[in-house]
């Protein structure tokens, strides 16, 4: 079905080297591939070199030949190949053409122009067999990431192509999410499709794939069945750069101490006439690296954002060792790495990005505090970078480091370890844990359970806005998340 | 199963019309206030003209929005008759007088306003298409328009950062802008590029003619109101030229 | 080996770049219009601090346009929204003229001068220009109409500055200074970030 003979690729301007180098491949029809590597290891570039992008849409250098359906990819146009691969992409909020999601799902169709009634009949046939009647008629912008993957698969779905590649398609979803995503995979396996999927959160195709490629520094390290792959240990699995979380043993357990707590009452977000945030009455002590988790929707960010001050119209006390708080002061003191780091990186170097918002202190005293910080969060070499020039990674430290020369107490995390492979997550939880070392409360929101099991010691579960579970590591608790990570 | 790609018939979420009915009301609207004065027949059709969207908020059922549109309306056309004796001739000049130029723009804006409010960008593409206007001109509105949503929610994250960071204020207007709009910049330039990768491998590049699966089609009350339209506009034609 | 189409048609990718763009200049448009439109001088600035706010994204738009036509799509949907939002054709009959002249300079700076974009972008600016012009002209009959509206009294306050012949060509050169301020402080910002970053 698809047969790849000694590809290579190099991107135009990079200055690292080849994306893929003698990459030969042959995968049967019917098969479902799990793709793996470390980021940048090339399984994405492999994606991108089924659906025909390399060829046609980015800029660069190709060598070998590829082969899908028995068509040559290079010689095919993008628009024919959408009839026999179908793609679904990394981030569920750019993925939408139209605003609404029946109009979505038949967008690829009326690009082909097939006849009105035709369309119907994918459209009912795509709708039934995802269960998605429930979606029909909403706005996109209203859908969670994990609705949003689902319309996007039906799209793709409704031109009933004989090839899917997904792309990380899991990186932004929550647990429940990733299982109706599975379900949607194994229904198109039972109908014979061709399916290749990248991606670093491996546990959910343990018994949908049938094939494990694994990619390194642009070359096949291994291919073999899945059965074998899913029986490595979890040692060889790290080192391959690999995530494997098995049994949820958190590792980073809170010395007892009395510290102050943090003391949040009563504090309620309501929006369109909903009540999106109820937390009665919550106790974190001060200093914890706590975990938040729960489903989408359950209130996980309102809870962050109402907390760190920026939700104005929220109600509610929160004390510190008896002292009240104003969502002013808690603004000046908290900050929070956004999922899309994008939106807060501002200057045009490391250097005026850490420094930025600190007025208080001498030309001397902010070069000191400065390299000491870069130092710390291990970016010292990009001090004259520009932020955008970045990893993800070092991004995400650079916010921090911002964070820290506001001195700012409490740090909130959205989603830090999404799409990150083994390696670049172990930097993240180092990080935070370095932080903790320095006295800070850190709130993470997550849906990693390795992240968790590295630097946690507290955590909150939230169901509807609000908070059902919370508490250290006991044994229950443990047992609990172990359940909702759906690791036992 | 229940969907609206299987409606054939506009329903009072339309206004109950066609969207190229809804564009030529826009457009007679908009003629009559600018291009016409108080003179002759049309001292009754501007009244008329200006009581219409009063009819279409009715039917979409918004009477906060009819009541503020009462009431703009009704500030721009007495206010300054009223006070325009009372201030020195530079305010005349230049508030007074936009005051007053309000009442031209008034209708037009609330027509235009009910053709975005009752009408879903699918259906003015497929009003495009079915006008034969190319596929240069139906994918760059339809992108704009998928897109608006998206400017105000990525501002919004920006803003919010920039709070977090205590950044941004006026102060500096210069840093100011750079602030909002860079990032703003960097992370519309990186969303479009995803949403093009996705567009194109569902075929958005296709020569051929695109189906389209919005249900249009005039009815009765189409055929209506572009009469009427059709009538106001020979008149303002023939007012123009012979001036009656 | 590759089959990229390097022809000078408009593709999905360009028309894509062209929404986008399109969508932040009425974005930012509007917004400049509703604030200033308020105030009693304010409506005459528009154009002034539209020119200048919309240097750093409408210069991002010129580096990116290789082709001809991008520019041009930009201005006929500019217009046709301002026909119907009932501000008047100008928007369309003279932007239309004015896009072509933008098309022109890029052309002639085979899509690589960054000076050319510049003066483009300035040229460009003149757009928001196109909306006044119906008011400083057409102002003589409105007024005549008007008087039987709102008396003499007004008519001689207001008609004093509206039909002054040399408050529209200076507002254009301003407007068109403005717009070389706008574009080179916007190919500022570029070269700062987008270019620094390997962004561009």
């Amino acid at each position: 079905m698809i047969t790849t003979h000694n590809v290579n690729y190099t991107y135009e301007n990079t200055i690292e080297g080849a994306a893929l180098t003698g990459v030969t491949t042959d995968i049967a029809e019917g098969q479902v591939v799990l793709l793996c590597g470390e980021s940048g290891s090339g399984k994405t570039t492999y994606i991108k070199a089924i659906n025909g992008l390399l060829s046609h849409y980015y800029e660069g250098n190709m060598g070998g030949e590829i082969m899908v359906s028995g068509k040559d990819i290079s010689k095919v146009h993008l628009y024919e190949l959408a009839r026999d691969v179908g793609s679904v992409f990394q981030n569920p909020k750019s993925q939408f053409y139209t605003l609404m999601t029946d109009t979505e799902i038949v967008f690829g169709c009326e690009n082909m122009g097939f006849k009105h009634d035709d369309i119907l009949k994918r459209f009912d046939k795509v709708v039934k067999a995802f269960k998605i009647e429930d979606l029909l008629g909403k706005n996109l912008y209203n859908l969670s990431g994990g609705e949003k993957q689902k319309v996007a698969c039906a799209s793709v779905g409704a031109l009933m192509p004989k090839v899917f590649v997904l792309d990380e398609p899991s990186s932004n979803l929550d647990i429940k999410s990733i299982h109706e995503l599975r379900d949607i995979i194994e229904i198109w396996k039972k109908n014979g499709k061709t399916i290749l999927i990248a991606e670093h959160r491996l546990n959910w195709l343990k018994d949908v794939a049938d094939r494990v490629i694994c990619f390194e520094d642009g070359k096949i390290k291994f291919d073999t069945t899945a059965k074998e792959f899913f029986d490595y240990p979890v040692e060889k699995m790290h080192e391959f750069g690999l995530r494997a979380p098995e049994k949820f043993e958190p590792k980073y357990s809170r010395v007892q101490d009395d510290a102050e707590s943090i003391s949040i009452s009563k504090m309620k977000l309501t929006k369109n006439k909903e009540t999106i945030l109820d937390v009665d009455n919550l106790e974190i002590p001060k200093g914890s690296v706590v975990a938040i988790v729960g489903n989408c929707g359950a209130g996980k960010s309102t809870f962050a954002r109402c907390l760190c001050g920026l939700e104005k119209k929220a109600e509610g006390t929160v004390k510190v060792s008896g002292r009240k708080i104003t969502p002013k002061e808690r603004i000046k003191k908290s900050y929070m790495v956004m999922q899309d780091v994008n939106h807060q990186l501002f200057t045009s170097s490391v250097e005026e990005e850490v420094m930025l918002g600190v007025t208080d202190l001498s030309e001397e005293e902010k070069e000191q505090k400065l390299s000491k910080i870069l130092e710390e969060m291990d970016i010292s070499k990009y001090k004259e970078a520009h932020p955008m020039s970045l990893s993800g990674g070092q991004k995400q430290r650079v916010a921090i480091a911002g964070a820290l020369a506001c001195n700012k107490d409490v740090i909130f995390y959205d989603e830090p370890t999404s799409g990150l492979d083994y390696r670049h997550m172990k930097e993240v939880s180092e990080s935070i844990k370095k932080l903790n070392d320095m006295g800070k409360t850190q709130f993470i929101i997550t849906h990693d359970p390795e992240l968790v099991q590295e630097c946690c010691n507290y955590f909150i579960y939230m169901v509807d806005g609000k908070i059902e579970l919370s508490g250290s590591w006991n044994k229950e608790n443990i047992r609990f998340v172990q359940s909702f990570f759906k690791l036992d | 199963m229940d969907t609206i790609l299987r409606n054939t018939k506009a329903s009072s979420r339309q206004l109950y019309l066609d969207p190229r009915t809804k564009i030529l009301l826009c457009i007679t609207v908009s003629t009559v206030m600018l291009a016409m004065d108080n003179t002759g027949i049309f001292v009754y059709i501007i009244p008329v003209m200006t009581i219409v969207p009063l009819i279409f908020l009715a039917i979409i059922k918004s009477p906060m929005t009819a009541v503020y549109y009462g009431i703009l309306y009704l500030v721009a056309f007495f206010v300054p008759k009223m006070i325009v004796a009372y201030l020195p001739q530079a305010v005349n000049l230049l508030f007074t007088g936009v005051l007053a130029t309000m009442t031209r723009l008034i209708p037009g804006m609330s027509m235009f306003y009910f053709l975005i409010a009752t009408t879903s960008v699918s259906e003015f593409i497929a009003a495009m298409e079915r006008m034969h206007i190319p596929k240069v001109m139906t994918v760059p509105v339809s992108v704009m328009f998928r897109f608006f949503p998206t400017i105000v929610e990525e501002y919004h994250g920006i803003t919010d950062a920039m709070r977090l960071r205590n950044v941004g204020s006026f102060r500096n207007p210069v840093d100011m802008l750079e602030y909002r709009l860079v990032p703003l910049m960097i992370s519309l330039t990186a969303i479009g590029n995803d949403l093009s990768i996705s567009a194109l491998t569902r075929g958005l590049d296709a020569p051929n003619k695109r189906s389209n699966m919005c249900a249009i089609g005039f009815n009765v009350q189409d055929y209506i109101a572009i009469a009427v339209s059709v009538v106001i506009l020979i008149l303002a034609a023939l007012s123009m030229a012979f001036g009656i | 080996m590759s089959s990229k189409e390097t022809s000078n048609r408009l593709n999905g990718k360009d028309l894509m770049n062209v929404g986008i763009f399109t969508a932040v200049f009425l974005v930012i448009e509007i917004i400049v219009a509703c604030v200033l439109g308020v105030f009693p001088m304010g409506f005459l600035l528009i154009s002034v601090v539209e020119a200048i706010i919309l240097g750093i994204p409408m210069m991002l738009y010129f580096i990116r346009v290789k082709k001809f036509g991008m520019i041009l799509i930009t201005v006929v949907i500019n217009g046709v929204i301002m026909i119907l939002t009932g501000m008047g054709p100008d928007a369309l009959r003279y932007g239309f003229f004015i896009g072509l002249l933008c098309e022109l300079i890029m052309y002639w700076g085979k899509y690589k001068s960054a000076f050319k974009a510049i003066l483009a972008y300035a040229v460009f600016g003149l757009i928001a220009v196109t909306n006044y012009i119906h008011w400083l002209y057409a102002s003589e009959e409105w007024l005549e109409g008007q008087r039987s509206n709102y008396g003499d009294a007004f008519v001689e306050g207001v008609s004093g500055a509206f039909s002054a012949g040399w408050v529209f060509p200076i507002l254009c050169v301003v407007t068109v200074v403005a717009g070389l301020i706008g574009g080179f402080f916007g190919k500022t910002v570029l070269k700062k970030h987008f270019v620094k970053s390997g962004l561009i």
